[in-house]
Parts: C-alpha cells; structure tokens; sequence
C-alpha cells in the first residue's frame, strides 16, 4: 500500500491502494477527486480560496504554468488550481490505462474550520469557509458530485483518504472518527 | 530565503528578545518573580517549514492570538502545550491565592487558568508592539487575545493565512518558561507590506535598532 503525505498546497494523484493524508487541518480543505470503478485518484490540501491564476497574474509576481508544475509541489495553493491538477492528472492516467473509455469521477472534501471566534461586528468571511465555498464551485465547474463531506465547524482535523474503497475518513481533534 | 531576509531576521531577533526582557519583567512584577520567561532562538522561515515543524505535534496546544493594526498588520499567535500552560497560569494564580478553577480534563484549562493566559498574551503582545512601534517609528495596535484549544498546525492556518497569501517569511521565537518548565512559541506574521515596512525600518532605515 503507498501512502502519501499531503501537505500544506500538495496535490498527489494514485491508483488501487494509495492512501492520501492530510494533517492537522484548520482552514485548509482537503478534497479527494477519484474515478469509483478505475480506482484512480488523488487529494489536494487547499490553502487558499479563489483562482492561482487570477491572483498570480494580478500581482505580476510569476505566472501560473510555475505555479502549476508536475507532482506535489505547490499545484494546490488555491481551489481551482488543485481541482484543475487533480481532473487532469486522473484523466492522464484513466487515458494511459483504458484509452477513451468514458469514466465518472466523484469529490469528497473535509476542512475549512473557522477556529478561532469572529471578531464582534466583522462581516468578514473567514478564509475556511471561503475555501469550502472555492472548492465546491471548482468541483461544480466541473461537472464533479461531491460523494460527502466534513466541513465547517471550529476544530481541526486530520484527514485519511483510501483511494480503493473510496472513503474518507476524518479524526477529529476530540477523538471523534467519522467515515465519510 | 529571499535577499535581505537573513539581516532582517538577525535584527528582528535583538528586538524580540528586548520584548520578550520587557514582558517577563512585567510578569515577574505581577507574579513576585514566579516566573520568567526567555528567547531561546528566533527564526525566519516560509510556511512550508514551520508545517514540518508544527504539523506532526497532534496533541492539543493552547494557541492565543492576536492581530495588529494601523501602521503594522499582522498577527502574533503564542503556542503552549496544555500542561505548560496550565503550570503558567498556576504560577500566577497561586501567587493571588486562587484556586486554578474546576477540575478539567487532560486537554483542557479552566476559565480561570484561560482568563490568566490570555492575560499573559496580552502583556507580551503589548510588549512585542512597543519595541515594533519604537523602533520603526510607526503605530501598532492590538485587538484583543482569542484563544482555542486544538493542533497546532490548525490554528496557525486560519491565523496567518491571509498575510502567508504574500509574506516573504514569518518570524518564529522559541521561548523558554523558566518557573513553569516549559517550551513555548510565538509566531509572527506580518503581511507583506508591513514585512517590507520592518525591513525598511531594521536595514535601510540605517540600523534603527541600537546593539549596545
């Protein structure tokens, strides 16, 4: 069985037995992408709401092909950039192994925690919710079900995901273990 | 780590530490020197660091955060482990004779114990703006200390992650609680225009920090 260790804007993409995990999560989201019958899938650990390109061209600083290089490094800095690697990359894959067959992919994503307490009077959205919001609208733009999810609330949590049966599971930080 | 960022660590290191002197001489006064605390090392570091640091410690952690505004935005997140943070607020409140509150579980502080550390934060958050705000000539304020009670790695995303969005690097200090026996850490992050402000001010501002 090959585990992977998802960390802080990674993205990684398997097949069969893989094992994806992302630790401590507070306002990241972990979102696992993954064909039910080819069993190809992978998960990203989303840092940011919003678009990779949007925001890196705005501020001139790099363009987005640096940003969005091959394997783990960086490619789930923000929603849409993480759920465009994963859709591609599992589509690469689905198309070395069964050609043009057609394929369904399925979502299920925890995280986007709001720990700490709203300042008094702040209308302000906190960036959990706000990546909650980013990955779901990613995942729609692309035609993608989301299966289940755990979201929200003010706890972290840590993330497991098992690519052969498709199940998430989520330890919370009260020890509360829920399978989603 | 980017151009500049070594120099403006070494001189942000003396000024923590200055902040730090302030803040347990201001704890002990309050505590009759029950307790003191110590910078043991001040590191800059990106993001991905401090996750190999922070994410593998799964055990509930007291993080106190606070935010500043006006000239400097940023936040200070202060990291204790439970039973150091219980031993803090024990140095304290024993000194006023005040039982610590009821009886919690393992991973868990009572009322009192939380009103005392956030107590704490605040005279080293006030400190910590103080020498920022003397030094660099500019104003710093401070909203007030919010604490929970979960992973480290969890509290540092929300707290920082809209500065991490463009900050060259943060600043890490490892403290050292002497009465309580225990290790702390404080985070610093300033957004990237009030980082840039602190470098202008530490380096081209020509030394602005005095050594002696």
């Amino acid at each position: 069985m090959i585990k992977h260790f998802v960390g802080i804007a990674q993205a990684y993409v398997d097949s069969g037995e893989a094992v994806f995990t992302a630790r401590a999560l507070g306002s990241c989201v972990a979102v696992a992408i993954y064909s039910p019958f080819t069993k190809i899938g992978g998960m990203a650990h989303v840092l940011l709401p919003g678009s990779t390109e949007e925001s890196e061209m705005d501020s001139g600083r790099t363009s987005s092909r640096e940003l969005l290089g091959t394997g783990g490094a960086q490619v789930a800095r923000r929603a849409d950039g993480a759920v465009s690697y994963l859709v591609q990359e599992i589509k690469r894959r689905n198309r070395m192994s069964y050609g043009a067959r057609p394929f369904v992919l399925r979502a299920k994503l925890a995280g986007g925690a709001e720990l700490f307490p709203r300042a008094r009077g702040s209308d302000h959205l906190p960036v959990g919710p706000k990546n909650v919001r980013s990955v779901r609208e990613a995942l729609k733009l692309q035609n993608i079900t989301v299966k289940g999810e755990d979201v929200g609330g003010n706890w972290g949590r840590n993330v497991f995901f098992y690519l052969d049966t498709g199940k998430m599971v989520v330890r919370k930080i009260n020890g509360e273990t829920l399978e989603i | 780590m980017h151009e500049g960022q070594t120099e403006v660590a070494s001189e942000i290191s003396f000024l923590f530490r200055e902040a730090f002197r302030d803040a347990s001489t201001a704890i002990s006064r309050f505590t009759g020197d029950n307790l003191s605390i110590s910078v043991e090392g001040v590191e800059s570091l990106d993001i991905f660091r401090l996750q190999s640091i922070l994410s593998l410690k799964e055990a509930p952690f007291v993080a106190i955060r606070v935010e500043l505004y006006a000239d400097l935005r940023g936040s200070l997140l202060l990291l204790l482990d439970i039973s150091t943070a219980e031993r803090i607020a024990g140095c304290l409140l024993n000194r006023f004779g005040i039982e610590p509150g009821e009886e919690c579980g393992p991973d868990d502080i009572s009322e009192t114990e939380r009103s005392v550390l956030i107590e704490t934060t605040n005279i080293i958050a006030s400190k910590v703006s103080s020498r920022l705000s003397d030094y660099l000539h500019l104003n710093v304020a401070l909203t007030p200390p919010a604490m929970i009670i979960d992973m480290p790695w969890s509290a540092m995303q929300e707290a920082f992650v809209s500065a991490l969005e463009d900050t060259p690097s943060l600043f890490l200090v490892r403290t050292r609680i002497v009465s309580a026996d225990g290790d702390g850490l404080l985070l610093f992050v300033p957004d990237s225009e009030s980082y840039h402000r602190i470098r202008d001010g530490l380096i081209e501002g020509g030394g602005a920090v005095s050594h002696d």
